[in-house]
């Protein structure tokens, strides 16, 4: 494995000869001008157009038979001037030194060299995006959810249980009670073998399971009788075991879900003789039996399905798009979805056609009404339009209806025809597809689709669209206000997890394996328990509206199992369930240090400073590092016996090309070195004890100290760079746009907003999302004629005609809108 | 999932034109290669609940000259092409009783597995412990390239309940691992044809969504317009691979449903035929080459009003022979099935084999049977195992008598017919001399 290869590494625009350019820290800035400023620019620009240009270009464009590349990249003025003093130009780089080279190196970087220069002379601005994969599945299953009741029932741990003597779990329970997991050993159950007879019993579990991650799950019923599950689907079981046959006690089947979401589960278990009514009923079956509810999360062993997953309350199934979308570009460092392929295009065709189908097929639940009532015709033409409406985040303009809903009516063979023709050209149409291309019939509903955008990754929910409807998504602070609340819903939470999994570099889900003979006792179960504990600490930082980047990087807590706690030689629980622990290790620094992350960056023998050491550069610090100008293998541990890892890694890293990009790598990572290679605490090495200080160079050229993890992090948490780097990273995983398309001093806001909030984890997210929400403020012309109120008042009530409680508001807006028209107030 | 599969296969075959061909493998015209091969099928038809033996067997010793009497009169139009096998007896024991060993052992020739379904006698049972031979045949066909299918076999049902139990399931692709017929017409139409049925839906709306991409195009900011224009240009090549898919389309006619026929007991007679229909259809367009078609279920209780019987069959068939009117419905009721095993003799004999010999009859074996060989007696003696059609080579125009020889073999002569040359099936106890000599 060569090193940095799983590193997605984005090749940056540099000078050829810049690439060995000499660490800042022997850099001394030698001139010290005395001309004005203007005066520096006027010489400079004159030295440029008659030393450099003919190589160059005249705005440092390149010259395509000379030097090609555009000059452009992150070096200081200091650092140019020494560059261009002793190599430039290359057939005599005498002739352009001293102060000459200091003016020229001055007028390039405020002209075109500079990321500030590169901003201001090629202003981005956000572009037209579809939506990526992720948008795509969470869209479709919010669409489709958004004509299903909400969840019902009460919400606790665990899930609804009833108890009943007879054969099928029907009619009035013996025993009603809420079971926290599924693990029963019914004989050993005092409320039940009290009241239930030795010819068996049935019993029926209801509630719902929240999957935390996006894939394949495996689900195990444990029984030596009869069950049967139900996942998500209330008609078809996902395990089918109700006819016992043969001996076998596993019974399983696999399902596709989306993370961060709860689907409802129904389990059914029956110990008694089924079929025939007869003289065979009463056979005693005893109360013997055993069952169990597994689950495999997504590439994952088999685990008892925790108790913090399961929920009481009965949620609506989720539609699950079971096409797979084409993997979106991310040469950006995340994902967007700026470009078309004909592979996207083909998914995208399949999806519309599934979506279609699945809409057809449904069609008496979605549009709530009857094939056999009179009504059912205009019933479906009504869910038609509210579905189209619901794509394209807006109501529907006269011309669309017209378009969309009138036409494919009046062009169908049937009602069913007409229904799929409009699903088939809303899912293709680039309104639904494209995330914003909202027809401009007013801001508001821009704004709601921003904010929905970037918080969930969807579409927006009723009240979010009743808010734009009632033109209540102008302020800032009423936009902050629904920020705020939908950061705090499922999906909210779960694109915050998808976000840090991402910076952490843990979005991917590959399994972490060590060789067994170094480390006995870790195993794949053992991985996955320390997935499950970093997971468990980052949902414990979302939930909680007061987490700051603080307690995320200084925490000593660490969530452990029996196992996990006995591997890491901490005081463990005494059940398989994971229990909050605050260790008292010292090195320990929250999710930096976390036994997941400490053993992911490492080989299956030894730690690797090297990609710790990128890890805390490129993600926590947020350095841009190049490549490495060629592959190379690690050293394997075993020809340098007698060096600490350390040591071999600084000695194989020593030549002056690597140093440019190792000197600020491997101080970083040696300071991760008390942790083994699976997250363990060290002291010792080969018998040598460990050296864990490092250094890191700041901008201005001095140097920061560490003794280890814990010195490092405290750093870390008040250091300008990581605020921005996480800051900017979180922008660009909500909006999908990058942050200099606000405007180029967007970067620098958000970040000083961030450090003032203390670090607030929700407050920048939600400040993001308010930023690209408000970009969309008079995106559009303000068209406030009779036809867009109407629009407005008929989606209004599609989106509330099920909706009965909210009537008050509905006149609240009524009253509003005539306000509007009076005042003539546009913006 | 299969759905899926064929939905995604549909799109793939849209852009790449080349791999249109194996979407469209199955249709006449492109059959040539496999020309020179006869064609081999199978359809295994089953009612439940036994017969009447006086009005069902023929009366002579066995040979050529029988009479067809009153249950098999139906089958009068196509006698020369008839095999009539009595004698044949499913021994199979075990856990279950007679209609549940009746059902499960059927197809499979082996026993059920110990479980908690409980019959109305004997022990209780679970599923069949192997799997039922129509599968295995499929199996075999499936393996070479030259006899492979779209889906390999079907499995149409009418009226078979919504529920998974012994008594509803005869075709098993493994031990535990039952298969589920489709009752239901439209939703075998969505499987056979849904990929033409969602080329026709997504042909529909192309032009308007040209149109739209038009007006978008316009609508937004020059720097914009170069992403949509990329799309454009996709859906427009998608339009020109439907175009010409469609003109392939032609040559094989997708069959017309009867709209809103409800899955009820009142509506059998025309949910049989749409599903005789799109048999028919599948073959030749050789979506298949085995099928099932399962009549209810063991101990099914079909009320047949339009033949003026009201009571349940499952009820009427406990009654004792003397009863001369349960008799008589019993006969009526077995000659309903026999009417809807000639309509589907009829339809195959009316359609020409596609790129090869003779009728779709010549060369599809129809296998008609039952649980049980009487209701009363729930006797699983003389399974009824009547034969049309010259799929597998037997001798047909012909009434043979076997003395109480075990099914299984008879299961292996269908594996032999084929050219699938097994020792056994089932429980190897009972497969004794081989196959039966059905040439």
């Amino acid at each position: 494995m060569s090193l940095m290869e799983d590193e997605g590494i984005r090749i940056v625009h540099c000078h050829r000869l810049l690439l060995g350019l000499i660490p800042t820290m022997i850099l001394v800035s030698i001139l010290i001008s005395s001309a004005s400023a203007a005066e520096v620019d006027e010489i400079g620009s004159r030295l440029y157009l008659k030393r450099c240009a003919s190589c160059h270009g005249e705005a440092g464009e390149g010259v395509k038979s000379e030097y090609p590349s555009p000059l452009m990249g992150e070096d200081s003025v200091s650092q140019l001037a020494q560059y261009i003093d002793r190599w430039m130009p290359e057939d005599d780089p005498d002739e352009c030194t001293g102060e000459d080279a200091e003016n020229v190196a001055r007028y390039i970087f405020d002209a075109f060299y500079s990321p500030a220069a590169q901003a201001r002379n090629n202003p981005l601005r956000p572009v037209l995006s579809r939506m990526t994969a992720r948008q795509f599945q969470n869209t479709t299953a919010d669409l489709i959810g958004h004509f299903r009741p909400p969840a019902k029932g009460e919400e606790k741990e665990g899930l609804q249980g009833k108890y009943f003597k007879a054969g099928k779990p029907k009619g009035e329970p013996q025993v009603q009670r809420i079971d926290p997991e599924i693990r029963f050993k019914f004989s050993d159950d005092v409320a039940l073998t009290e009241v239930m007879d030795a010819t068996g019993f049935s019993a029926r579990w209801t509630g719902s399971l929240h999957a935390p991650e996006t894939g394949l799950y495996r689900f195990t019923v444990r029984t030596d009788h009869a069950a049967r599950l139900w996942v998500n689907d209330s008609k078809i079981p996902l395990v089918d075991a109700w006819v016992r046959s043969g001996t076998d006690t596993d019974f399983s089947n696999t399902l596709q879900l989306i993370g961060g979401r709860p689907y409802p589960v129904i389990l059914e278990f029956s110990s008694r003789i089924q079929g025939v009514e007869n003289k065979f009923k009463g056979e005693k079956r005893g109360l013997d039996g055993f069952l169990e509810l597994h689950w495999n999360l997504p590439k994952r062993p088999t685990e008892l399905i925790p108790q913090n997953r399961l929920v009481s309350s009965r949620w609506p199934k989720v539609f699950v798009l079971n096409t797979t979308l084409p993997p979106d570009d991310r040469s950006d460092g995340y994902e967007r979805g700026a470009s078309v392929s004909k592979a996207w295009d083909e998914a995208a065709t399949e999806a519309a056609i599934e979506m279609a189908d699945y809409v057809t097929e449904n069609l008496e639940e979605l549009a709530h009404a009857k094939k056999v009532d009179d009504d059912y015709p205009f019933k479906v033409r009504r869910f038609c339009n509210d579905l189209t409406a619901q794509a394209f985040r807006a109501p529907l303009s006269a011309g669309q209806k017209k378009f969309y809903i009138d036409r494919q009516f009046a062009r169908a063979p049937d009602l069913e025809a007409a229904v799929k023709r409009v699903a088939l050209l809303t899912f293709k149409s680039p309104r639904f597809l494209y995330t914003d291309l909202i027809d401009p019939i007013s801001d508001d509903y821009a704004i709601a689709s921003a904010l929905s955008f970037a918080l969930w990754d969807s579409l927006p929910d009723k009240r979010l669209l009743e808010k734009a409807a009632a033109d209540e998504l102008n302020e800032r602070d009423q936009i902050a206000a629904e920020a705020e609340r939908m950061l705090d819903d499922y999906r909210g939470r779960a694109k915050l997890r998808d976000f840090l999994h991402q910076w952490l570099k843990v979005d991917e889900t590959s399994e972490l394996s060590k060789r067994t003979d170094l480390f006995p006792g870790f195993n794949t179960q053992l991985a996955s328990d320390m997935r499950t504990s970093l997971d468990l600490f980052l949902e414990e930082i979302i939930a909680d509206k007061n987490s700051s980047f603080h307690d995320l990087v200084l925490s000593r807590e660490l969530y452990v199992n029996k196992r996990l706690g006995e591997f890491l030689g901490l005081v463990p629980p005494s059940d398989d369930s994971f229990k909050r622990l605050t260790t008292d290790e010292s090195e320990r620094a929250g999710v930096l240090t976390h036994p997941y992350i400490m053993a992911k960056f490492a080989y299956d023998d030894t730690t690797s400073p090297i990609h710790r050491g990128v890890f805390l550069a490129r993600n926590v610090l947020g350095r841009g590092l190049r490549p490495p100008p060629e592959a190379v293998t690690p050293e394997p541990p075993e020809l340098r016996p007698d060096l600490l890892t350390r040591e071999r890694v600084a000695l194989q890293t020593e030549a002056i090309a690597c140093q440019s990009c190792h000197s600020l790598i491997n101080p970083l990572g040696f300071t991760l070195e008390k942790f083994d290679a699976v997250g363990r605490v060290r002291d010792n090495e080969i018998g040598k004890p460990i050296d864990s200080t490092g250094a890191y160079l700041l901008p201005d050229g001095s140097s920061a100290e560490f003794a280890g993890a814990r010195d490092l992090a405290e750093f870390l948490v008040e250091h300008q760079e990581t605020h921005q780097a996480f800051a900017v990273q979180l922008h660009h995983y909500m909006v999908k746009q990058p942050i200099n398309a606000y405007g180029v001093e967007m970067s620098e806001s958000l970040t000083k907003s961030f450090t003032d909030s203390k670090l607030n984890l929700r407050r920048v997210a939600t400040e993001i999302a308010i930023n690209s929400a408000l970009a969309k403020r008079g995106a559009h012309g303000a068209d406030q004629s009779e036809s867009v109120v109407a629009a407005r008042r008929g989606f209004l009530w599609s989106c509330r005609h099920r909706n009965q409680h909210h009537t008050r508001n509905l006149l609240g807006f009524f009253k509003l809108c005539d306000c509007r028209k009076t005042n003539g107030r546009g913006r | 999932m299969n759905t899926l599969q064929t939905r995604r296969e549909f799109v793939r075959s849209l852009q790449l034109s080349t791999a249109a061909l194996p979407f469209l493998s199955g249709l006449p015209s492109l059959c040539s290669a496999q020309a020179n091969q006869r064609k081999k099928r199978m359809v295994i038809m089953f009612s439940p609940n036994g017969v009447s033996k006086p009005s069902f067997w023929p009366t002579d010793d066995g040979g050529k000259d029988f009479v067809l009497p009153e249950s098999l009169k139906p089958l009068e139009p196509f006698r020369d092409q008839s095999l009539i096998l009595q004698g044949v007896c499913d021994k199979i024991r075990g856990d279950g009783d007679s209609h549940m060993r009746g059902m499960g052992c059927l197809l499979t020739g082996i026993e059920l597995f110990p479980g908690n379904v409980q019959g109305g006698g004997h022990t209780p049972a679970g599923w069949s412990s192997g799997l039922s031979i129509d599968q295995e045949i499929t199996n075999y066909l499936q393996a070479s390239p030259t006899t492979h299918t779209r889906f390999g076999s079907l499995e149409f049902g009418v009226l078979v309940p919504n529920r998974a139990d012994t008594w509803t399931r005869m075709s098993y692709t493994g031990p535990n691992r039952p298969l589920a017929p489709i009752s239901d017409p439209y939703r075998m139409f969505k499987k056979l044809y849904g990929r033409v049925e969602d080329q026709e839906s997504l042909k529909s709306v192309l032009d308007d969504l040209t149109q739209e991409l038009r007006v978008l195009r316009n609508a937004v900011p020059a720097e914009d317009r170069q992403i949509l224009e990329e799309h454009t240009e996709f859906v427009r090549n998608m339009e020109r691979d439907l175009e010409a898919n469609s003109q392939r389309e032609l040559e094989h006619a997708v069959p017309k449903l009867d709209p809103d026929v409800d899955n009820t007991n009142d509506r059998m007679p025309e949910i049989s035929r749409m599903q005789i229909d799109l048999m028919v259809n599948s073959f030749a367009a050789d979506f298949a080459r085995t099928a099932t078609f399962q009549f209810t279920r063991s101990v099914g209780g079909a009320k047949m009003r339009w033949l003026g019987i009201e009571e349940g069959h499952h009820a009427i068939s406990h009654k004792p022979d003397e009863d001369e009117v349960a008799q008589e419905h019993i006969t009526l009721i077995n000659k309903w099935y026999c009417e809807q095993l000639a309509y589907l003799a009829k339809r195959l004999a009316e359609t020409p084999e596609p790129g090869g010999e003779g009728s779709l009859l010549d060369n599809t074996l129809l296998i008609w049977t039952n649980e049980l060989g009487k209701g009363n007696s729930h006797s699983l003696d003389d399974i009824p195992f009547i034969l049309v059609g010259g799929g597998l080579d037997f001798a047909m125009g012909r009434h043979k008598k076997y003395d109480h020889v075990p099914h299984n073999r008879f299961l292996l002569s269908l594996a032999h017919g084929f050219g699938h040359r097994i020792e056994t099936f089932g429980n190897p106890d009972y497969c004794g001399e081989g196959p039966l000599n059905l040439t």
